[in-house]
């Protein structure tokens, strides 16, 4: 009688225990971002078989599509070619583990596998766990890399400038207390290297997690036509999160840097040419 | 207040979540009438705006998210 709505309950924020390896607790979430792994491995290794560069088959096309916009959106956000194939390797595999693991669970009756009551996969950015591990990867690869490029002690001394605070007052007394705002400036940065992780983490977690929420809210209304057009925005937000996560990272690691010489490079290809 | 029960409080809470909408759709709005406003004087570059304009609105839209994220914690 009430055949065109369905309830289901809400879904959890925490991810349920599969099963057990030894100790070690396999969450649902786990188990689909190894199947996102898996998945990203074959893909590639099946390219690799199969490079052409003459007669290009189709899933050759569209992986070199992906990786043109990678590098066209990190030279966006680099202005310097060298620097942006230093970072694509991490940045395209960060993006395509997102792409695969935010619109994996699309594939249809693969949430349906239960093992004891219990779903085998699930979307593995709806689990707050996943995205703030990647997120605390992301910055602390950019404090080791601000470490590499300037050193332990200047890298340090950018949180806590003790020793402009010295200069500024040997300059004059007026400098002194601009150097001491900007000393105060400096330890809020520290706040904000942690709201970093809160930010990158939440966003991707919050996105994903309203999708499931919508789709349980839609499904309430109308269980026919109207989820298919969610599931379309389903497949764009993940998309689209997925990138904002990785320029976002891109983004990070190149303040890291630091200064990219990306006049000189300018000045030295106008004289080749 | 006196009939005012801990639940009641909890529906009123999560309504005002929704006041964070307010703010997200002001940013997405003006972020994109910018947009076309930047490529409707100079059409050539609109392959550069564009991507910017959906990162943009992505990242506009976080605040509303995070009242969500709010929301459904409580």
């Amino acid at each position: 009688m009430n055949f065109l709505q369905i309830t289901q309950p809400i879904p959890e924020l925490y991810s349920n225990v599969v099963f057990h390896i030894g100790r070690l607790p396999v969450t649902n979430s786990m188990t689909s971002t190894w199947l996102a792994i898996v998945l990203v491995f074959v893909f590639v290794f099946f390219l690799r078989k199969h490079l052409h560069i003459f007669s290009k088959s189709k899933i050759q096309t569209c992986f070199e599509v992906i990786i043109e916009s990678v590098v066209g959106l990190l030279d966006q956000v680099t202005n310097n070619r060298e620097r942006s194939e230093k970072l694509f390797s991490i940045i395209a595999s960060i993006f395509l583990f997102f792409l695969l693991s935010n619109i994996i669970t699309l594939i249809p009756g693969l949430t349906s596998i239960n093992i004891n009551g219990v779903a085998l996969f699930r979307t593995a950015t709806t689990d707050f766990n996943t995205t703030l591990s990647l997120a605390v990867f992301v910055v602390f690869l950019s404090q080791l890399a601000s470490i590499r490029s300037y050193g332990f002690f200047a890298h340090i001394g950018e949180y806590v400038q003790f020793k402009k605070v010295f200069l500024g007052f040997k300059e004059s007394i007026g400098q002194g207390f601009l150097a001491i705002i900007n000393f105060i400036m400096g330890l809020l940065d520290i706040i904000g290297e942690f709201a970093k992780i809160i930010s990158l983490s939440l966003r991707l977690f919050g996105n994903m997690f309203a999708g499931e929420v919508l789709m349980v809210v839609i499904m309430s209304f109308l269980s026919f036509i109207a989820p298919s057009l969610l599931i379309a925005q389903t497949l764009l937000i993940g998309g689209l999160q997925a990138m904002v996560f990785s320029v976002l990272s891109a983004v990070y690691l190149n303040l890291a840097l630091g200064e990219n010489n990306d006049s000189e490079s300018q000045v030295n290809s106008i004289i080749n040419n | 207040m006196e009939g005012l029960s801990p639940e009641a409080a909890i529906y009123i809470a999560k309504g005002m979540c929704t006041l964070s909408m307010f703010g997200s759709a002001l940013a997405e709005g003006y972020l994109i009438g910018k947009a076309l406003e930047a490529i409707g004087r100079n059409p050539e570059v609109s392959g550069r705006i564009f991507p910017m304009m959906i990162l943009g609105s992505a990242l506009a839209e976080t605040s509303a998210i995070y009242a969500l994220v709010v929301a459904l914690i409580m």
